[in-house]
């Protein structure tokens, strides 16, 4: 029977690839990781090698190969819009090109040259990756589905539903109507970098007041069927240098430099986006629940990595449950055109569940050789031990970088390839920053919780396993936690079960035995500007590099002081 | 005066090739430094290694010819071969007379095992060549003459079974840039290399007055040159794709092959011919290090093995009856520990 | 050994100049005259262009193409 597919995702922006196997994810990694490159875009060679070996096969014993995206079509949207913006997008339309025509067009000739692979190859839609991604890993028997990115194919948001193995996309919204090109042009115009600063843009939004919201909502009007447009004189999508035109400067005010001041009036213009975000979204998805009466809902595109807005679809969509898949963006198309491709296509039967720990692991003996061999002092210690010592050096204020197990899937450390520290520190934000992030003051750290505990913390009601929620924390608890909460009382919580992750669960729970608080502060192992670390070489850099105080990879545990 | 090593790799000082800087650091570490690749970009993948072993697959009547010493990195090539990339083998042992039985017996369980097709070539042709390195005092390397004549040697069997690919089981360490890659290689151009090849070049240069040995080729070069002539076939080590050590491989050939670590090799851990004991002594004597000191120095560079378990493995204090036993018929007596 | 490949690597640095080249002369060509051509025609007898039509469509309109077959997905359209 026919069951080992491999997912691939790339030529855009976050490369990855994903293996599965009689319908069980086995590995999948983001090609970033391994070339050190934040969003790397090419050809994921290098994290589908690494999903082979997990896989312990080679790529003879794949039955197919699963691209995210339908290239004809895409290509057919490219040129139109550069036919729209005729005659002043040639330069975008020169660049654009040499890179179709080198080997987007081809992939089954690329994969028979770069692999030898001579199989299938299967293209799967752009927004029915996205949905499968969410759908088929959720554990809902049956659910609604809602993808929003920048744009697929032609796709920028679309509606459908799953049950059992089946997957419909039942509606669709089209470029240039795009949510995700919204955010990623205000994000442009705020003097952050796309694909990039989305996230700061959220984070800033809680500093500022939506005092530009209804402007906004005049230049994304919505429509009488429950969807949205985005006015094109305000906006240029055809790649040639701005995301906005010179009539929204004249609206908004001058754009700002990257790395320039932040005033007022940009934090306002970020919570105002960030509010017609949440509008637009709610609408979407309260029309979504009006319609199929679905229970649950599944989230993904590139937009579900906003984690306030989804806690607010959570709250007031209608929906009891929600799923945000970790790798919700387009490094998850891997995963979700493989799970069509086994679950629709072949049949096999879901998985219970979805752990986000898929990458690379790393051997005992090859961590001692690391440390030997940049010259640390180490020890080698019971997982009861390390839990002990990590727990006390972070209660006394220490930073900690934590590296353990298989690497996480998706944009978010989850306790494999963390930094840690004290939430209750009043200063930790600080200190993290200047020993190891360097981030924008603004930014906020994220809580890791007890699953058990999480409801007496925050204002919670089921799992947030892939911090992609973002509850309010308890009133009485925000004394407790100045390290994590957000000036909007928010955190991007993530709780933390045995069952998914043992070892960061002793560690919190061994935390909070010694301070009655069983959360620490958790943030992505890199370096500003770094993708987070794979192998432990990395981490062994980043330690020696930075001013982090002790480093705990798998067994082995460093200080700083010591070396 | 104790010859100083580096503090970093197990390389000695050896004017004026390796050298020391104010840290202790040798030349070649230093460089290794600055033309560290960025992570991840240059490596060699293992979809490189399917991509040329699928150009090849059924298109002869073997796939490949491996190259089987019965050492843990060749069986483990071997094993790969069949098992994981289920290619249609021709196993092949060469034996100059002082192959180990273990080593014989390793291979023997391997390709029974594997159900291989299986090669052994056994000769005494060398035999008064290594004299002769002996006798004459010669700085040359015995293994590196070896690897001209078994590397002749496995060039001739692939262009009689007309197999396009030779595995060997080289490992990282053993990788040069050279377009031809032996285990034993001598790159003249690096350092670490210079005052061996050109010493077993001299060596080689002399003999062209042996008719037994008058065509017995210069260098690796002129091996490959003349294979390269007769029929073209790549050599390749599945080592160089893959990203796993020994720790990994040792226990799947233990216990899927019956692989055995034989109780005496040099360097600890590995499985070398009885021969090797001399040529490490020889080395040792002329310069202070061996072949197996560079490639344990790759290693260490690669992350792959630290220092001390280098210099652990390393460790040489050969029993000059040992060394005599295997040497006698050679017809060449080493000083015992007195000097006499 | 050192000269030829310094030649090759010379003629490799040229074939990529010139198919830069090329491949820079003829999208330029594609893009003002052919797309240019397109658009007039466009124009001419469409009357609109897909960025000036927006306003008058529907925001949601039915999925098309999203077929869970294994023949419409081993293809790239």
């Amino acid at each position: 029977m026919t069951s080992r597919v491999l997912g691939l995702s790339c030529h855009y922006h976050d490369s990855a690839a994903c293996l599965m196997e009689a319908g069980g994810i086995v590995a999948a990694a983001q090609e970033e990781r391994f070339l050190r490159r934040k969003n790397a875009s090419g050809f994921p060679l290098h994290a589908l090698n690494y999903c082979l070996q997990a896989g312990a096969i080679t790529v003879l014993d794949l039955d197919a190969v699963a691209f995210y995206e339908k290239p004809f079509l895409k290509l057919a949207r490219v040129l139109e819009s550069h036919l729209d913006s005729w005659p002043r997008s040639f330069g975008s339309f020169r660049r654009t090109m040499a890179h179709w025509l080198d080997d987007r067009l081809t992939l089954p000739l690329s994969l028979k040259s770069r692999l030898g692979f001579s199989g299938r190859t299967f293209f799967v839609k752009h927004h029915l990756a996205h949905a499968a991604s969410a759908f088929y890993p959720s554990g809902f028997e049956e659910a609604a589905v809602l993808t929003v990115d920048g744009v697929g194919e032609w796709a920028t948001v679309t509606r459908g539903h799953g049950a059992g193995n089946r997957l419909r996309i039942d509606s669709e919204m089209r470029f240039p109507s795009s949510l995700g090109l919204l955010y990623s042009a205000v994000t442009s115009y705020l003097g952050f970098e796309v694909h990039e600063g989305e996230g700061t843009v959220m984070g800033l939004a809680a500093y500022g007041s939506p005092v530009f919201l209804d402007r906004l909502r005049g230049i994304v009007p919505s429509t009488p069927d429950g969807g949205f447009m985005l006015d094109r004189g305000w906006f240029d999508f055809s790649g040639d240098g701005k995301m906005y035109t010179p009539r929204f400067v004249e609206a908004f005010g001058p754009e700002r430099v990257p790395g320039g001041p932040l005033g007022e009036r940009h934090c306002d213009m970020a919570a105002s986006l960030q509010s017609l975000t949440e509008e637009i979204l709610l609408r979407l998805t309260q029309g979504l629940r009006a319609q199929t009466k679905c229970e649950s809902l599944c989230l993904a595109g590139g937009v579900a990595l906003n984690c306030v807005a989804n806690q607010k679809i959570l709250d007031s969509s209608g929906f009891k449950k929600v799923f945000v898949q970790p790798a919700a963006g387009d490094a998850g198309g891997s995963l979700g055109a493989a799970a069509f491709v086994s679950h629709a296509l072949w049949g096999h039967p879901r998985p219970a569940r979805m752990s986000p720990y898929l990458g690379p692991d790393c051997s005992a003996s090859r961590i001692r050789r690391v440390l030997t061999n940049a010259g640390l002092d180490f020890r080698e210690l019971s997982e009861k031990e390390l839990c002990r010592e990590t727990a006390a050096r972070l209660a006394r204020g220490k930073v900690v970088g934590w590296m353990q197990g298989r690497m996480e899937f998706g944009p978010r450390a989850l306790g494999n390839r963390s930094i840690l520290g004290d939430p209750r520190h009043p200063r930790m934000k600080e200190i993290i920053n200047e020993r190891v992030k360097r981030r924008e003051e603004f930014r906020p750290y994220a809580p890791a919780v007890l699953a058990e505990a999480a409801r007496d913390f925050f204002e919670l009601e089921g799992d947030s396993p892939f911090m992609l929620f973002a509850p309010r924390i308890r009133e009485e608890k925000k004394s407790v936690l100045p390290a994590v909460a957000h000036p909007d009382g928010s955190a991007r919580v993530q709780t933390v079960r045995e069952a998914d992750n043992p070892r960061f669960h002793r560690l919190i729970a061994s935390f909070g035995e010694l301070t009655g608080v069983p959360v620490v502060v958790n943030t992505s192992f890199n370096r500003r500007g770094e993708p987070m670390v794979c192998a432990a070489e990395e981490a062994v850099a980043v330690f020696k590099e930075s001013r982090m105080d002790c480093l705990a990879v798998g067994d082995f545990f460093v200080e700083r002081d010591g070396n | 005066m104790e010859t100083r090593l580096c503090g970093r790799c197990v390389l000695p000082e050896s004017a004026p090739d390796i050298h020391l800087d104010s840290q202790g650091v040798c030349n070649l570490c230093r460089d290794h430094e600055k033309r560290r690749p960025e992570a991840g970009a240059s490596r060699l993948l293992e979809s490189d290694f399917t991509k040329i072993i699928e150009k090849h697959r059924g298109r002869h009547e073997f796939d490949c010819l491996v190259m089987c010493s019965g050492g843990k990195d060749s069986t483990a090539a071997l094993y790969y071969a069949k098992r994981r990339y289920k290619l249609n083998v021709l196993a092949f042992t060469f034996d100059h007379g002082f192959e180990t039985e273990e080593a014989l017996d390793n291979v023997r369980r391997a390709v029974e095992t594997l159900d291989a097709t299986f090669l052994t070539y056994r000769s005494t042709f060398m035999r008064d060549m290594f004299a002769r390195l002996l006798k004459s005092g010669s700085p040359a390397v015995i293994c590196h003459v070896c690897a001209i004549w078994y590397m002749g040697l496995t060039y001739r069997m692939a262009e009689r079974f007309d197999v396009p690919l030779i595995i060997a089981g080289w490992t990282k360490g053993q990788m040069t840039s050279q377009p031809v890659l032996t285990k034993c290689a001598c790159n003249l151009a690096a350092p670490e290399y210079a005052r061996m090849g050109r010493a077993t070049k001299d060596f080689l240069a002399g003999l062209k007055d042996d008719p037994k040995y008058k065509d017995f080729p210069g260098s690796i070069e002129e091996v490959v040159a003349r294979a390269q002539k007769r029929h073209k076939s790549l050599v390749l080590s599945p080592h160089w794709f893959l990203p796993y050590s020994a720790d990994e491989y040792v226990p799947v050939i233990e216990k899927e092959l019956g692989w055995r670590q034989p109780r005496l090799s040099y360097p600890a851990k590995t499985t070398n011919c009885a021969l090797n004991f001399i040529s490490v002594q020889w080395a040792l004597k002329h310069y202070g290090y061996t072949h197996y000191h560079v490639e344990m120095s790759k290693l260490i560079r690669e992350g792959l093995l630290t220092r001390e378990e280098a210099l652990e493995q390393l460790r040489a204090d050969f029993d000059p009856e040992l060394l005599n036993r295997i040497a006698g018929p050679l017809g060449f007596r080493f000083p015992d520990r007195t000097g006499a | 050994m050192g000269i030829k490949a310094a030649l090759a690597r010379a003629a490799q640095r040229s074939a990529d100049v010139m198919r830069s080249a090329l491949l820079s002369a003829g999208l330029f060509v594609v893009y003002f005259l052919g797309m240019g051509l397109t658009r007039a025609l466009a124009v001419l007898f469409g009357g609109r262009t897909r960025a000036s039509s927006f306003r008058e469509d529907p925001a949601w309109r039915p999925a098309e193409g999203y077929d869970s077959d294994e023949e419409s997905c081993l293809r790239q359209s």
